[in-house]
């Protein structure tokens, strides 16, 4: 990791989190750390996977990098900025640097709003643009998600759109305010394996055209080896290993990485025998 | 006598209102072996293991077959529901939900011997199951809640082998489980399978769950097996296009652009 960060010294990471902590109390008066002193620097244009289990505070930790909760301890920062100390006020000239793609595509939506105004409301939430210009970037970024025809799906609401339709709207409402980084939460998880590559295949191009990083979040350590960049293994709170893709699923160093490995490969061996 | 099906379903189909979803298909489970239905949300899967036990809602489900055998008996339509447990039994992707929340698992448990089973010593064998399944002796008397998914997935399947089925179908059964679990729970299904002899039906849209079980499979897409045999066959040298999609995009296997092969002018998504 150190010899990462010198590698890099001339780029300054988009988002740092820095020894973070979130404790709970149990019922029998006992701590729980969800989180337990994480730190991860994500660079522009990367993709970090954070990969874990249920339970194991990946999460919980995207949900710190949004400022949506604060750290016990440790601090976040956004391109330079302070973030986990600012209020939700504060916060708002920052708000379009760092977007969410939830996984839930039906849950993040109004459900009385229209695709139009929800491109609209999130546009205008971080500046001033007039009607025109909303209407010309809404049908621009309809059309780059293959939402066609984008002037018939400006005019329906969420629950008029498929399932695969809804998540390219969260990606869609997620780069029209132009972020820096987004923080996809399991966009995958109920995707079929034949719609896994084509998001894939647009996060991807996004990201050759727009240049913003990913905060990848999935439990899924085989795609996160074919997707992104580096890869953070989260286990019990804690980051276990970090370092290339490539380094950590082919040589992997900790335990759990090994059994999370294993497990993903089950049955595969088979498969690739026969290939 | 050896070769006599477990299972054999002939030209099973299934409208919902008109709506055919399962598009005449014929089954067969090898007494003993563990056979696989592979496809993807909305191919009908879920509707073809449902129909087995009818458990399909009689107001909407049509369902018509023209041939179907247990252990090589004609079975009527009227006779399926006493197939239940003691012949075919069947357990879920989500297992909270046939789980009741209020009754202790070790209750529930007892509940399916005695139902299906016949002069038994309950508790010896609500015992015996527990051990099975390898759920620790200590979470016996806990209620639904207060275990884990895998924990759950465990109780389900003890529940489902209460009886000694001959068969066991399950649909997505580790679907909603963290990998690490899901390793020990098809374990589990591997090891129940080799000490009783009871076949296995399982659903499942993941190729690599079917393939760590499996030794037979159907390829099922909208309705319809579009081709069947061993998982060798099948997958070594595959007849359908779908097919070999599916094992491309399930290996995230990238074309000369460096794209994640997909499927070819399929603009369902």
């Amino acid at each position: 990791m150190v010899e990462n960060t010198s590698l890099r010294s001339e780029v300054a990471p988009i988002l740092r989190l820095r020894d973070i902590s979130k404790k709970y109390y149990t019922r029998d008066g006992g701590v729980f750390y969800a989180l337990k002193e994480v730190s991860l620097d994500v660079m522009p244009g990367e993709t970090l996977a954070l990969v874990g289990e249920s339970g194991s505070g990946k999460s919980t930790l995207a949900r710190m990098a949004l400022n949506l909760a604060k750290p016990d301890a440790g601090w976040v920062e956004l391109a330079g900025h302070r973030t986990s100390e600012m209020s939700a006020q504060e916060m708002k000239p920052h708000r379009s640097k760092i977007q969410p793609v939830f996984q839930d595509s039906s849950a993040t939506f109004n459900p009385r709003r229209t695709v139009r105004q929800i491109l609209a409301q999130a546009m205008r939430s971080t500046s001033n643009p007039d009607d025109a210009e909303v209407e010309a970037k809404s049908i621009a970024i309809l059309e780059q998600m293959s939402l066609r025809p984008a002037q018939q799906i400006l005019k329906r609401f969420p629950h008029e759109l498929s399932g695969g339709q809804r998540q390219r709207l969260n990606i869609a409402r997620a780069i029209c305010v132009n972020p820096s980084i987004i923080v996809a939460d399991e966009p995958l998880s109920g995707a079929d394996v034949s719609i896994r590559g084509k998001v894939l295949n647009l996060l991807r191009d996004i990201q050759e055209q727009a240049g913003v990083a990913y905060l990848f979040i999935t439990h899924d350590i085989a795609v996160s080896h074919a997707f992104a960049n580096r890869i953070a293994v989260m286990h019990e709170g804690k980051i276990v290993e970090y370092g290339e893709a490539r380094e950590v699923v082919e040589s992997p160093k900790h335990p759990y990485t090994k059994v999370l490995i294993e497990s993903a490969l089950l049955g595969r061996e088979r498969l690739d025998a026969l290939r | 006598m050896q070769s006599t099906p477990v299972l054999h379903l002939k030209d099973l189909s299934v409208a919902f209102r008109g709506v055919r979803v399962v598009k005449g298909v014929t089954l067969t489970v090898p007494p003993g072996e563990a056979v696989g239905i592979i496809g993807e949300t909305g191919s009908g899967k879920s509707t073809v293991a449902r129909s087995i036990l009818g458990l399909l809602p009689e107001e909407t489900a049509e369902i018509g077959f023209s041939e179907y055998q247990v252990e090589g008996k004609p079975i009527s339509r009227s006779a399926i529901p006493s197939l239940r447990g003691g012949k075919i039994a069947m357990i879920f992707q989500d297992p909270l939900s046939y789980l009741n929340p209020i009754m202790r698992i070790d209750k529930q448990i007892a509940e399916s011997v005695q139902l299906h089973g016949k002069d038994e010593n309950v508790d010896r064998r609500v015992s015996e199951l527990l051990d099975l399944v390898r759920l620790p002796v200590s979470r016996k008397s806990s209620y639904p809640h207060e275990l884990s998914g895998g924990m759950r997935q465990r109780v389900l399947i003890a529940i489902a082998i209460a009886c000694r089925p001959r068969l066991l179908i399950a649909d997505e059964p580790t679907t909603a489980l963290d990998v690490t679990t899901q390793a020990k729970v098809l374990d589990l299904l591997r090891d129940i399978r080799a000490a009783f002899g009871t076949s296995l039906l399982l659903i499942s849209h993941d190729l690599g769950v079917i393939s760590a079980l499996c030794e037979k499979i159907y390829v099922m897409r909208h309705g319809e097996f579009l081709e069947s045999g061993s998982i060798d066959t099948v997958f070594g040298n595959p007849q359908s296009t779908y097919t070999s999609t599916l094992l491309e995009a399930d290996r995230l296997l990238l074309d000369e652009n460096g794209r994640f092969k997909t499927f070819e002018g399929d603009q369902t998504w």
